[in-house]
């Protein structure tokens, strides 16, 4: 078996503040997925400052490939008390995925991670043990595909403490609001931001913690091919085809750009229907070859899809405004999503033949620069985590 | 029917092509021509000099969303009240 997985998080900071008090760090490794959610105690300046060295000890250790046991022992070492309540200056959940399917869960002090698994709410088995004094729980499982993972700061069982709820959102609850959201859409980020807002409602607002939620969900391999741009000598249009073409039915692929479109639909010998429906003034209109899932214009809409992209990896920006966009049906935000939500891994098949007529100066700068234009979608997919091969023609 | 080909390919999309399509569509529907001419999409034919593209048949026409009514009565009405 081999597994990946999809990492999204959503954090609110505390009221007023304007640094948060949680911090999560993501480690794709090559032999597993590690994501840390570390709670520095209080809020503002100082929580951020303890959850961060938390999590970093545990990222460093854990990028120069170190085992997750050696971390805790260090981190739950270094860890000071307070001297006052002698309660621990940092709480954390770590979650760490092998490729083989193994999973590795430490929480220590944090609320209980929602695992859900066919539709239901297992609860995590308690296996404590004592590290340096410190009680952790450890939990050795087998992950299996769609295998969701919601790691909480308790921010989220405080939520509307003696506001709307006297006690806080009971645990019990809010595995099951998770449950339903998971029923609703799939999507990491998505079930991020519904728990998020569903705590700031509680809060009316004015959170009176900081409030973190990391998602994590088990997927199989997901490729995206996107060929874009005619190769520069048109000998190897068939050759370019040939390799978008490659791999099994599970590929997604793309065609971004009029001219590749046509090229692959006389190589593959499909016709290619061109829509004339707008369905945004800004975006041309797509077209259809059987057997390619998208076809689009080219610079125009991948110039669109980056915007998306980096919109998308400003954490503490995305929320359901930014989703409402990426769901509209012109062709950026539908490339945007296949990225964002359907991919695990991206091959970009670049044509680098220049178009004399975008020379031309009455046209804008922006169609000139397809090269330009695959660095920087390279580097936006980078950014969010999709790991990019690139072939030049 | 006479089919005409509008391209939507980038040169042509910032030269107009959407504008083009919309003074076309309501050209045909106030002269009532919807049986005997049908628009429809093309990408990039390689001549984005010209943008925005329009073709019928093997010709060429060279549009700007200006220039569309005069194209609509010289090539279109032209060839169906022939």
């Amino acid at each position: 078996m081999s597994v990946t997985t999809e990492i999204a998080y959503k954090s609110l900071n505390h009221y007023g503040e304007i640094l948060c008090g949680d911090r999560v760090q993501i480690v794709h490794r090559r032999d597993s997925d590690i994501v840390v959610l570390a709670d520095g105690m209080g809020s503002g300046v100082r929580a951020n400052m303890l959850s961060t060295l938390t999590s970093q000890i545990f990222a460093r250790m854990l990028e120069e490939g170190a085992h997750l046991d050696e971390c805790v022992e260090t981190v739950v070492d270094t860890l000071p008390n307070d001297p006052v309540t002698h309660v621990s200056y940092s709480t954390f959940t770590v979650l760490q995925i092998f490729h083989d399917g193994r999973a590795t869960l430490i929480e220590y002090e944090n609320p209980e991670c929602v695992f859900i698994r066919d539709g239901e709410v297992l609860r995590i088995p308690q296996h404590e043990r004592i590290a340096h004094g410190k009680v952790v729980n450890d939990y050795r499982f087998t992950v299996r595909t769609g295998d969701t993972f919601l790691l909480m700061s308790d921010g989220t069982i405080h939520a509307g403490v003696g506001q709307k709820n006297s006690f806080g959102w009971p645990w019990e609850d809010i595995a099951d609001f998770a449950l339903k959201s998971w029923k609703k859409g799939k999507s990491p980020m998505r079930q991020a931001i519904r728990l998020c807002d569903a705590c700031n409602e509680l809060y009316d607002g004015r959170p009176g913690d900081d409030t973190t939620v990391a998602c994590i969900r088990v997927t199989e391999e997901k490729v995206v091919h996107l060929m874009t741009g005619p190769a520069k000598n048109p000998d190897d249009d068939g050759r370019m085809v040939r390799e978008f073409m490659s791999g099994d039915d599970g590929v997604t692929r793309i065609v971004s750009g009029g001219t590749s479109a046509t090229i692959v639909s006389r190589v593959l010998g499909r016709p290619l229907q061109v829509s004339l429906d707008y369905e945004d003034a800004d975006i041309p209109p797509m077209g259809e070859i059987e057997g390619i899932d998208l076809v689009t214009e080219g610079v125009l809409t991948l110039a669109e899809v980056i915007r998306l992209i980096r919109e998308y990896a400003d954490t503490n920006k995305v929320n359901r405004a930014f989703f409402r966009k990426l769901d509209e049906p012109n062709a950026a935000a539908r490339i945007a999503r296949v990225f964002i939500e359907d991919c695990t891994s991206v091959v970009l098949y670049v044509g680098t033949a220049v178009n004399a007529a975008y020379q031309n100066p009455d046209l804008p700068l922006e169609l000139g620069m397809r090269q330009n234009l695959t660095r920087q979608l390279t580097d936006a997919l980078r950014a969010i985590g999709r790991p990019v091969e690139l072939h030049l023609y | 029917m006479l089919n005409v080909s509008i391209c939507i390919g980038s040169a042509c999309h910032m030269k107009g092509s959407k504008e083009v399509i919309a003074r076309l569509k309501k050209l045909i529907a106030e002269n009532h021509l919807e049986d005997k001419v049908s628009l429809s999409g093309s990408f990039c034919t390689g001549n984005c000099q010209h943008a925005v593209c329009v073709t019928i048949g093997d010709t060429l026409y060279s549009l700007s969303p200006e220039t569309t009514e005069d194209f609509f009565r010289n090539e279109i009405m032209t060839r169906v009240s022939a």
